[in-house]
């Protein structure tokens, strides 16, 4: 009986551990805006825009490398510029993943996402992307030789996190 | 006892706290992913394919067939390029010179006459001779199984397939397909003896000239 107990008592204290910060946080970012002792809490918003162009005008929904012919020597690169723009008012970390391996091993893919900031003001292996920033990045894909012939699709998901 | 065991929990409680919180941040905080589908076509260089040979797995002896062959050029040039259609071992005829441009197709027909073949199955393979620098050649030939038999042995028990013998089951197979063309519903090539494009008492009339006839 104080065995159960115990361990009925050891499960209310994890799940409040687990769960009552998670509610906080919840909260915390669902409510918009609120004042506590007279100081202003604002929620970020966290926005992360895919474009074209630089002005960030026409908004990336599909990368459509078209149609190439197979290689026959050497391994051809296929790349496209795509800017990303932290649209909300924090900074944000960038992720991506593909689902290209997936689907062929044959076809090796980069986004140039760390190179980028490895040479720029970031510093080695930091992705953030500061509020309002815009970076121009190259999401490529190499063509080897002889590689099989056919219709590749696949999908592409980058998503920022505060 | 109970102090240390309590202390132990307090200890994973507050551990427990930065985790759900970072957790929460990680989950909560994030952009909404933003999914782009992307797509590439690898085409050929050079690739010339065979597509389609006749439907027909009938052929009755001492008959001249039309057989079509339907040839694709899947490359990105315009190709110059020969066909053999062979019936095992033996080359029956030879299309010299075929030019596509790309992602063009054409469909030839070749004369078959069967007067020369003795009854069996054959293996009819049509092939599109290697343009330079293809790299996929596995799509240059056709094959299909055919029988020479006598004229007129179209089925047996099993309909539609012949069985050696030309008896009333052939000549109930032409009456039930009697009066159809390439566009009627019931249409079967392997009823159309004397390749006219039509089942009539042309057809019939063969099956009767050999009825009786087995091997």
């Amino acid at each position: 009986m104080l065995r159960r107990k115990k361990i009925a008592i050891i499960s209310v204290l994890l799940a409040y551990a687990i769960i009552v910060p998670v509610f906080a946080v919840y909260l915390y970012q669902t409510q918009p805006k609120y004042v506590t002792n007279g100081v202003t809490f604002q929620t970020p918003t966290l926005v992360l825009g895919l474009y074209w162009n630089q002005e960030c005008t026409i908004p990336a929904t599909s990368i459509d490398f078209g149609s190439m012919i197979q290689p026959h020597y050497e391994t051809v690169l296929r790349s496209n510029p795509i800017y990303l723009k932290n649209e909300g008012d924090v900074p944000i970390l960038i992720w991506w993943n593909s689902t290209l391996g997936s689907v062929t091993s044959e076809i090796p893919e980069d986004w140039d996402l760390e190179l980028f900031w490895d040479r720029t003001q970031l510093g080695s292996g930091i992705r953030e992307l500061s509020a309002g920033q815009v970076l121009a990045t190259w999401y490529m894909i190499k063509i080897p030789p002889y590689v099989t012939i056919g219709t590749y699709n696949w999908t592409l998901t980058i998503w920022g996190t505060y | 006892m109970l102090f240390k065991k309590t202390l132990i929990l307090l200890v994973v409680v507050l551990l427990l706290y930065p985790l759900s919180v970072a957790f929460a941040f990680r989950y909560f905080y994030s952009t909404t992913p933003q999914v782009l589908p992307a797509g590439i076509v690898i085409r050929a260089a050079h690739d010339i394919a065979v597509s389609n040979l006749t439907s027909r797995t009938v052929f009755g002896q001492g008959f001249t067939y039309g057989l079509n062959v339907t040839c694709i050029n899947q490359g990105s040039y315009t190709e110059s390029f020969n066909v053999s259609l062979s019936a095992n071992t033996t080359e029956i005829a030879r299309l010299e010179n075929i030019t596509l441009p790309n992602d063009a197709f054409t469909t030839s027909t070749i004369v078959w006459n069967t007067t020369e073949f003795s009854r069996g199955f054959y293996n009819l393979t049509t092939c599109a001779e290697p343009v330079p620098d293809e790299s996929n050649i596995t799509n240059n030939n056709c094959t299909a199984i055919v029988r020479i038999g006598f004229a007129g042995d179209v089925s047996s028990a099993t309909v539609g397939s012949p069985d050696g013998t030309v008896n009333m089951r052939d000549v109930q197979y032409l009456i039930l397909r009697f009066n159809t063309n390439p566009s009627s519903p019931n249409w079967n090539i392997n009823a159309d003896i004397n390749d006219d494009s039509t089942v009539n008492m042309r057809d019939v009339q063969i099956a009767i000239l050999n009825f009786g006839k087995h091997e």
